[in-house]
């Protein structure tokens, strides 16, 4: 039998875990916030005890094919095994309780695991350089072709083509059109590699850039 | 660790199985210039508890909420995330589940992913959600896009109370030329109707405002949303996820597109991410949503199932004539908010919403009885955040708080240089009177020396 809905389980008055009793003077909403803001009854979430919704996202867990169960041969995006470690390490309180505002000086620990990363991520990639601000490798495409439009903007003209091989993921020619950039598509050679012959026609004054596939800007 | 646990017998093996002599023979068709020659010149690997020891140092090196009395939030908050929030998300299940392509090995993630939409829904008081973005400055900006399209015009018209680093985010979208963006401006903390009236024109394709705003004033959604609807622009809000379990959504104010940061919900603050964004919609625009969509449907038997549903807007079947060059969602973070809120519930999150709402306004009122402090935006309806004017420079008053064990606010100097004594303030429903009461005491004694108090610029610099 499929699982039910949260909304399906719902039942009115059940409650979830509990705060701590207000420890300051109650002012009410009313008092505090103009009237016409507020929402009247409280949004229509799911009202249902906490064993029943552990139990709810177990048993939806378990219709999930993952990769701690097998391999799993698909993708553009490849899924890997991550050592245990990792969540564990990333789950410490010092490093998962902390405020992206809060003063350098008190965060120096976070500010050395990024650092530390950069410089491992430099030397694999072979390149002087690096952010990991981007959230997704289509957001690192993203951010490298609008670097180059502001390469070429400075320049004095940010040009008009950007070429994507055919070969390369949905991303590339979506992320191309995003920035205002013609997308000139080149076709693969029977090697599976891009036509080379075909790239150096498709090259000229207009060609801001050529985007190679996405593993190049690939979230790590 | 190895990834690759193989003895040199399965090696020889599988080598015979391919017909490769040796693994260098199974290489040779890689040209020799683009290929590694040695080892990487990186560090040796540690085991386990080497690491271990060496993360636990970096974790000392840093000031946790655990530790402090967390007042920071300008779009972050240290919010109350139940143990079952962790556990479930821990699950390999759904850790390391790969995208949902085929529906039929990813039924969990698939309805995980419709129940968090259903419910973005109802706290926004909109038609349809997707599946998640990134973070809440990313859905603003993709929102802008949204807008620009389907109007045809290309101003957007962003309040400077949405937080500063969103609009640095949707001007770097805007860089590419596909649209235009001019600042709002505020009056005493709130969008001024007035400045909005006479910006307005047959260009503007959008009003982009906060609820509540970066400034923890609450606007009228309603009064943005009927002028920009009278210019034939989008209303888009961003959206503060718990105060829609107190305030009226901008759904109900009109709001064509209201998106946010869903970090309050169940997702920890880390240091600024991972974070994850909601976006939500009317019906009539689904066909421009970006994104990832989950639909319910029924398989040839007659029984329930999920799918992603309306592909053909998503970039790998539409590539440049997509959407948005989104091809995934935030899923674990977008698994979080789901579990947060099937456990706290509607009146979990009711409680914690006007928790928040009657402490801050405890510390506001406590604060600013303080000799030569006042709230910087007067008597505006406040949700859990305002902005303190202190008698000398807020980081200073940091560096006091410091010492005992407070996290006193985000300076606002490191947004505008013009207000070096403006401190932004976060209560949520996890800071206790004790720790306000310490908050005023710290204030008080720093509030009578304040030109005296050390004055460390760097620590605040971004």
């Amino acid at each position: 039998m499929p699982e039910l809905t949260l909304r399906e389980l719902s039942v009115k008055e059940h409650r979830g875990p509990r705060l701590a009793p207000l420890d300051v003077p109650a002012e009410g909403a009313e008092r505090l916030l103009p009237r016409e803001r507020l929402r009247g009854e409280a949004p229509a979430l799911p009202e249902i005890p906490e064993p029943a919704v552990v139990r709810h996202f177990v048993n939806l867990s378990v219709l999930n094919h993952h990769i701690d169960k097998a391999i799993y041969p698909l993708g553009s995006c490849t899924m890997k095994y991550n050592p245990k470690l990792n969540d564990e390490m990333a789950q410490m309180p010092g490093l998962q309780a902390i405020h992206p505002l809060q003063p350098e000086d008190l965060s120096q620990g976070a500010l050395a695991v990024i650092w530390e990363l950069h410089e491992w991520l430099k030397v694999i990639m072979g390149m002087p350089a690096i952010t990991t601000q981007p959230a997704a490798g289509a957001q690192c495409e993203l951010t490298a072709i609008l670097m180059t439009r502001a390469y070429h903007a400075e320049r004095g003209n940010p040009r008009e083509e950007v070429i994507v091989p055919d070969s390369a993921h949905g991303t590339n020619p979506s992320t191309v059109h995003q920035v205002g950039y013609r997308v000139v598509t080149v076709p693969s050679g029977p090697d599976g590699c891009v036509d080379i012959g075909a790239l150096k026609r498709e090259v000229s004054g207009k060609t801001a850039a050529l985007t190679a596939c996405s593993t190049w800007t690939a979230r790590i | 660790m190895s990834f690759v646990g193989r003895s040199e017998a399965e090696r020889r093996v599988m080598l015979k199985q391919i017909g490769a002599e040796s693994v260098e023979a199974l290489w040779a068709s890689i040209p020799p210039e683009f290929r590694v020659q040695g080892s990487l010149p990186l560090d040796p690997p540690l085991a386990e508890y080497e690491i271990t020891r060496r993360f636990a140092q970096w974790a000392e090196a840093n000031a946790d909420a655990n530790q402090y009395a967390c007042f920071l939030g300008a779009g972050i908050y240290d919010h109350f995330i139940p143990a079952a929030v962790r556990s479930l998300l821990s699950r390999s299940e759904f850790a390391t589940a790969y995208t949902p392509y085929q529906p039929e090995v990813s039924q969990g993630t698939l309805q995980t992913i419709f129940e968090y939409q259903s419910m973005i829904c109802e706290l926004t008081g909109m038609e349809v959600a997707n599946a998640s973005m990134y973070d809440g400055a990313t859905a603003c900006a993709e929102a802008s896009l949204l807008a620009t399209g389907a109007t045809g015009r290309r101003v957007v018209l962003v309040s400077q109370g949405v937080h500063p680093h969103f609009r640095e985010v949707i001007r770097t979208y805007a860089s590419a030329g596909s649209f235009d963006v001019r600042d709002l401006p505020l009056d005493h903390g709130a969008t001024a109707a007035a400045g909005l009236k006479r910006m307005l024109s047959p260009e503007v394709a959008a009003v982009l405002w906060a609820q509540p705003n970066f400034e923890g004033i609450v606007e009228d959604g309603a009064a943005l949303t009927e002028a920009a609807h009278a210019a034939g622009a989008y209303s888009i809000a961003s959206a503060d996820p718990v105060a829609l379990a107190l305030l009226l959504p901008p759904g109900r104010d009109g709001a064509d597109i209201v998106v946010g940061e869903g970090q309050p919900l169940g997702v920890p603050m880390g240091y600024g991410g991972p974070l994850v964004g909601f976006f939500s919609i009317r019906k009539s625009d689904v066909r421009r949503l970006p994104g990832r969509l989950a639909g319910a449907t029924v398989d040839l038997d007659g029984r329930r199932g999920f799918v992603l549903t309306l592909q053909t807007r998503e970039q790998h079947i539409r590539r440049e004539r997509a959407t948005s060059n989104i091809c995934t969602n935030q899923a674990l973070m977008a698994l979080a908010n789901t579990i947060h809120l099937a456990l706290l519930g509607a009146q979990g999150m009711r409680d914690v919403a006007t928790q928040s709402l009657e402490k801050a306004h405890y510390l506001a009122r406590r604060a600013a009885q303080v000799p030569g402090v006042s709230l910087a935006n007067g008597d505006r309806a406040f949700f859990r955040e305002f902005v303190l004017r202190l008698p000398g420079p807020a980081t200073g008053f940091l560096r006091a708080a410091e010492k005992r064990r407070i996290l006193a606010g985000v300076p606002l100097s490191r947004f505008d240089g013009a207000r070096p004594r403006d401190l932004l303030v976060a209560a949520t429903e996890k800071r206790t009177r004790e720790e306000m009461d310490r908050y005023v005491d710290a204030l008080a004694e720093w509030a009578r020396h304040p030109a005296q108090a050390p004055v460390q610029e760097a620590a605040c610099r971004s």
